[in-house]
């Protein structure tokens, strides 16, 4: 199948790098679609490169029909609202749970350690249905390891190139990553 | 056109107790059920979580869960911002009247709960709001009484039914009399319980005459009469019902005592009249959804919860069963609400659907009965029944019907502004999305029900009924750490009992396997609650556990001494007798077990396991596959299966069970164990010099560096062996096969090392201590000859 026929997937927990996957492919010659309404902001200060629609994927997922051939961003479990009919390839960003809850607490500037556990199961269990709907739907995915982006950029670089058969050089999309973002690590 | 020789009339009595019955029998009371009981077969009929009836009566009638057929509590949004009572568009599957239909059987269905819109099956059907006389809060009067839309099919018997009706100001009086003897003398203005009494009546009364008029006028092979005036007769008086309840005024008491028993009385007055008009050829069933609890059991107060009322229900219906070809003078065990649609399929000789989670019962039979099957009735493109108003022209019935639910007490009125209207949706959807949590627990998918219940957790508008389920679920999946957090939130927040959140606790720590501190907490618990049910369950449990099986076997003996019904406390004593190799008693007592509950997988599954101890590998294969047919969720079936069709020398099967066993597989682990000892750290020692690698401890053999709480740790194990504390082997899943190194030592050397690390002498002798250890062979010994997924290496 054609690339042009094909829809791109960034996916991933909500701050598991999917803006920073969105940013690299922007650096790219895959298309993006987004719309700009979310801006720029100090939590993700190259944008977030999202589409308002995506939000009403759970009853209407027609926006989908504007996506093939172009790079989306659906955050997990949003994917499992995916139209079947279309053809998709993913890119799955994974990063420490505990970081991503310590990231969102951040950005939420809310202390949620109380609960943490909740949290982290409700997302094991997002991941666990979305990987699912992945298999049973033979879509293939690519996982991409957010704390690797940024230590072994060039070599998980290459595992997106490989995957999206991506012309621009790597160079290019290696620009896009500021390691000085990789915040709220586990030590 | 098919037509039946051999007619079936269900009848069904919503909360039904065979205690009441049969005083009432005995007495000569209900003559109508004694005639069907002796000449025909009963039994108890099984409930199942949450009992609330909209969701009971479904499983009733399409041999699935909610999960799986969709209804779910009372109400239901409507898709307008508004809510509904719960309706017939809710129904994701077919149901008996559907399946009948599609193989021509002609059916009259008369106030199904829910049926409302009806459907346009091959006969007739009454919806369950076809004899509501209220718009909104009013009682309409008897000229202006419509016959509400959607309520009757087809349209052609609305004019012969609509007088047929009885409207609740019909009933004088001397009519309550029956029930309330001083009626007369009492003003039925200001006494609403005798307006409660004639409501019920009418509504009761309404069912009966479009049952019989259909009977009479129109063809049909199955007649199915639902009436839901026993259970609110029973939620309304119960309390005034014999014995005197502690605290009931005797004035009272004298004026409501009878009333119960007269609903009673007067619902087998019904079935006397329905029997009068079937013949000798007719099969009868009588069923209910649960119990009522109308004794010592009945509790002294109802939660202020949604669906609060139903902690009333006992969980056992009835079900009496009389026709040709059917037993006679016969009890039958372990039926079950989900049995009732596989039974009437296989009484029209018609496939019970492999997706269905009931049974027929074939032990009604007086003849083996030929049970015929399909994958699922789901596949059969024909509807057999499409609703007969569109899902978006429904609006005029639900003022009116909701109303009714919350006069009955199971939802919250709502007469508010706009907000607080959005919060009230919000409610119901959450309550419903509970219920099906439950519904998930229930069936044992804990991992689904989480999902949900984590859902719809609020932190700000704390459900302890929720939190207590979420920590249940999070110790059923092995998630401590999420059980502890919502602990503590409970605890802090005050909002169960300091006695409940010990048994919560008690759970959490015997997950994380310390027995002593769970024991120590439930023994804090029932000092508070000397009677507690569930407590002694939960302690029983505990004690087997432990090994303690003569302290279990007291605890479940004081349970069946007060509920000599309870199916958890025969497979407890079962489980203690097992363990103490006594597998004749424990067969005997996990036949009790499921002869109280039959739809009980680990029962069978121990069942299986006892008769396999015995080598009675027959019997044993049988209640592994009635295991199978319940759940896949216990993985060592397939291996018990696999053994024993490969001692039996049954190639065909031993093979499809190996390919099973394969199937879900996830590998052979190594693992080592044993007491902790200098023998056994030298053991792994010596192993990882050869670069063979051992994980499990770092600096000596209590320094655990694996979370053995934790579910999937042995998918991710990336070493060569895995060193598993001898009081951990019982957390081994039965989804990987293991070989595992038992390193024996003695108790006396385990000691020493205990002593070592904690800088002790070695002359220190701790006999508590010792007990403790020597235990701990004794319970892991016990517990890997029971296995069928371990080779077991002594070293």
């Amino acid at each position: 199948m054609k690339t042009s026929e094909i829809i791109t997937v960034v996916t991933g927990l909500p701050r598991s790098g999917t803006s920073l996957m969105m940013q690299i492919l922007n650096k790219s010659n895959l298309e993006i679609l987004s719309d700009g309404v979310r801006e720029r902001d100090i939590n993700n200060p190259e944008g977030y490169f999202e589409l308002e629609a995506v939000k009403g994927i759970v009853k209407d997922n027609a926006f989908l029909n504007m996506a093939v051939g172009k790079v989306v961003k659906i955050v997990v479990p949003l994917p499992v609202f995916l139209d079947k009919s279309h053809s998709y390839r993913v890119v799955f960003l994974r990063r420490d749970i505990e970081e991503i809850l310590r990231s969102q607490e951040k950005m939420l500037n809310k202390d949620q350690t109380s609960e943490r556990e909740k949290f982290r199961t409700i997302y094991e269990m997002h991941l666990k249905k979305t990987y699912s709907f992945f298999d049973l739907h033979k879509i293939p995915y690519i996982n991409i390891s957010y704390k690797e982006l940024i230590s072994d950029r060039e070599n998980e670089l290459k595992k997106i190139v490989d995957f999206l058969t991506i012309s621009t050089p790597l160079e290019e999309l290696m620009t896009a990553i500021n390691s000085d973002l990789y915040r709220n690590k586990v030590n | 056109m098919k037509s039946k020789k051999n007619k079936v009339l269900l009848v069904g009595w919503d909360s039904a107790d065979w205690k009441i019955i049969d005083k009432l029998m005995a007495n000569g009371l209900m003559p109508a059920i004694k005639s069907i009981v002796d000449n025909g077969v009963r039994g108890k009929l099984a409930t199942i979580d949450p009992p609330l009836s909209p969701m009971l009566w479904t499983s009733m009638a399409t041999g699935v869960r909610p999960f799986d057929h969709g209804i779910l509590g009372f109400v239901e949004p409507d898709g307008k911002g508004g809510v509904r009572p719960v309706s017939s568009y809710s129904r994701k599957v077919k149901a008996i009247w559907n399946m009948l239909s599609i193989e021509g059987y002609k059916s009259n269905v008369v106030g199904w709960w829910p049926s409302n819109p009806v459907e346009s099956i091959n006969g007739c059907m009454v919806s369950n709001l076809f004899h509501q006389e209220k718009v909104g809060k009013d009682i309409v009067e008897i000229d202006k009484w419509k016959v509400p839309d959607g309520s009757v099919y087809p349209e052609r018997i609305i004019e012969k039914l609509k007088d047929l009706r009885v409207h609740p100001h019909e009933i004088t009086g001397n009519l309550i009399m029956p029930f309330v003897p001083q009626a007369v003398a009492l003003d039925k203005k200001q006494d609403k319980r005798l307006n409660v009494i004639a409501k019920l009546l009418a509504h009761a009364t309404t069912v009966h005459a479009t049952a019989t008029e259909l009977m009479i006028t129109e063809p049909w092979d199955f007649t199915a009469v639902y009436h839901d005036a026993m259970d609110h007769f029973s939620h309304a008086f119960m309390k005034y019902h014999p014995p005197q309840m502690k605290g009931m005024a005797d004035e009272a008491y004298e004026l409501f005592k009878d009333v119960v028993i007269g609903a009673y009385v007067y619902h087998d007055m019904m079935l006397e009249r329905l029997l009068k008009l079937v013949d000798d050829d007719t099969t009868v069933m009588v069923i209910s959804d649960h119990g009522f609890h109308s004794d010592h059991l009945r509790p002294t107060h109802v939660p202020q919860v949604p669906s609060g009322p139903a902690i009333e229900h006992a969980p056992y219906g009835i079900i009496a069963i009389k026709g040709p070809g059917i037993k006679k003078g016969e009890s039958i065990y372990g039926s079950s609400i989900l049995d009732i649609t596989p039974t009437l399929l296989s009484l029209f000789d018609l496939p019970i659907g492999r997706d269905m989670v009931g049974k027929p019962l074939v032990d009604i039979y007086e003849k083996e009965k030929e049970i015929k099957y399909i994958d699922s009735w789901e596949s059969i493109e024909e509807s057999g029944g499409k609703i007969v108003i569109p899902k978006e022209h429904d609006t005029d019935l639900n003022d009116t019907a909701l109303q009714q639910l919350i006069d009955l007490g199971y939802i919250e009125d709502l007469n508010s502004p706009h907000q607080e209207a959005e919060d009230y949706l919000k409610g119901i959807i959450n309550e419903n999305n509970f219920y099906l949590a439950k519904s998930y627990a229930t069936a044992a998918k804990y991992e689904e029900a989480l999902e949900i219940l984590l859902e719809i957790e609020n932190k700000a508008k704390p459900d302890f009924r929720i939190l207590i389920e979420i920590i249940n679920c999070a110790v059923k999946t092995k998630r401590f750490k999420l059980a502890e957090e919502y602990l503590n939130f409970v605890r802090k927040n005050k909002l169960i009992n300091n006695a409940y959140i010990d048994v919560l606790e008690s759970k959490v720590q015997l997950g994380l396997n310390n027995p002593k501190i769970a024991h120590k907490l439930l023994k804090s618990a029932l000092n508070e609650n000397p009677d507690a049910l569930e407590i002694l369950l939960d302690m029983g449990r505990l004690l087997n556990t432990m090994m303690d099986s003569e302290g279990a076997i007291q605890s479940f003996e004081l349970i069946i001494k007060k509920d000599p019904d309870n199916p958890y406390a025969y497979h407890g004593i079962g489980m203690a007798c097992l363990q103490k190799g006594q597998y004749e008693d424990a067969i005997s007592y996990f036949l009790d077990a499921i002869d109280r509950l039959y739809h009980y997988p680990l029962a069978h599954f121990h069942l299986g396991e006892a008769f396999a101890l015995m080598k009675m590998y027959e019997p044993a294969i049988k209640s592994f596959e009635v295991v199978e047919t319940m759940t896949q969720n216990i993985p060592k079936v397939y291996r018990w299966l696999f053994d024993l069709y490969e001692i039996i020398e049954n190639q065909e099967k031993t093979d499809r069970y190996r390919k099973l066993v394969n199937y879900i597989s996830r590998g052979q682990r190594k693992i080592i164990t044993g007491l902790a000892t200098e023998k056994l750290e030298f053991y792994i020692k010596n192993l990882r010099e050869k670069a063979i690698t051992v994980v499990g401890f770092d600096k000596h053999l209590y320094d655990f560096s694996i979370d053995l709480s934790r579910e999937n740790w042995l998918d991710e194990l990336d070493a060569e062996y895995a060193f598993v504390p001898l009081n951990y082997l019982p957390s081994l899943n039965g989804f990987h096969s293991y070989q595992i190194y038992f390193v024996e030592s003695k108790k006396e050397d385990a000691m020493k090392y205990v002593h070592k690390i904690n800088r002790l002498k070695d002359a220190t002798i701790d006999l508590g201590l010792l007990n403790e250890l020597e235990n701990q062979v004794i319970v892991a010994n016990s517990w890997i000859s029971q296995q069928p997924n371990i080779d077991l290496i002594r070293c």
